[in-house]
């Protein structure tokens, strides 16, 4: 497993390898997302208390779980190209950012939707919401100082310590419902007693979040074979030659004349 | 304004919820497809 993982490390043998996973990734994505899509809608049961509007789940739950997964994928590679200074790891995780923020954004935004219905208000400063604004914030952070640095070896530095330092913020996200009194209900999922739905809601809710994580990861290979193409359409492009100056006024120093042929003083030589 | 699939009424709050994440995942799909094959058609100078 190490040997392969070593072998993927190296930006050509990854290009060659993964090739062949982008059509197979979205074709596994696209039939993920229709199986997830009728069940959750169309065949799992309403809630006994929230009814329909629980079909949000479906969605919310699994961009959240995706936000926090996606910024994991990304301060082990950061942390793994702080340490060896491993191009590719760096590379995966900026390309991993802007996906991990929309879907933090997407959580929020579901989730305040959702809240909207069940809580009656469609905001609270409660301390599960408040760790995800701030987790969107860090994705904000870390994208911006990749932007800010020209110099993409120089960047790579700063934005995985950010991260790293920022991975901090995961387990508090996790365990913020049971720290505090929140409003957001407590873990139903992944928890030690185990899931605490029925299996009519809980296998939609994990096909769908299979789906999240086939799209994430069809992304960031496309994305990678992106990046590595056109760093090698640069890297081999070959210069302009450099045309040496000419002096000004080099004709009327030798002739008298301006290069239209005229005079200095604008009559015909 | 509900909507209606296969027998099931939706409120307006379900169909903008799905709504948002399918449009977001399209977007981020379309755009890492798009930037990939104008990659590919920019090739490399050695590959021309």
């Amino acid at each position: 497993m190490m040997k392969y993982l070593t072998q993927l490390s190296n930006p050509q043998r990854f290009q060659q390898v993964t090739h062949s996973w982008i059509g197979w990734l979205a074709a596994v994505s696209l039939i993920l997302f229709t199986i997830g899509s009728i069940w959750s809608l169309a065949l799992s049961p309403e809630d006994i208390r929230q009814g329909a509007s629980v079909r949000m789940m479906y969605v919310h739950v699994p961009a959240a779980w995706m936000s926090m997964a996606v910024y994991m994928f990304m301060a082990v590679s950061s942390l793994i190209g702080y340490i060896w200074r491993h191009n590719l790891a760096d590379l995966a995780a900026r390309e991993a950012a802007p996906f991990g923020a929309g879907f933090t954004f997407l959580a929020l935004v579901t989730g305040s939707i959702w809240g909207k219905v069940t809580w009656g208000v469609w905001w609270d400063w409660d301390p599960r919401l408040v760790s995800m604004l701030i987790l969107l914030f860090i994705y904000f952070g870390y994208i911006s100082l990749w932007r800010a640095i020209d110099n993409e070896s120089r960047a790579a530095k700063p934005a995985a310590l950010l991260c790293i330092i920022g991975a901090i913020n995961i387990p508090i996200i996790k365990f913020s419902v049971d720290f505090w009194d929140t409003l957001h209900q407590k873990a139903s999922v992944i928890r030690a007693e185990g899931p605490a739905m029925p299996a009519s809601m809980l296998w939609p809710l994990l096909i769908m979040a299979l789906a999240y994580m086939a799209v994430f990861a069809f992304y960031l290979i496309v994305r990678l074979h992106t990046v590595l193409l056109q760093k090698k359409a640069l890297a081999t492009t070959p210069s302009r030659p450099v045309s040496r100056p000419v002096p000004p006024n080099t004709a009327h120093a030798t002739t008298g004349t301006t290069p239209t042929g005229n005079t200095p003083e604008g009559r015909p030589s | 304004m509900n909507g209606s699939l296969v027998g099931q009424d939706f409120s307006d709050e379900i169909i903008a919820a799905w709504g948002i994440s399918a449009i977001l995942i399209a977007a981020f799909t379309i755009y890492a497809w798009r930037t990939y094959q104008k990659a590919k058609r920019d090739k490399p100078y050695n590959d021309r």
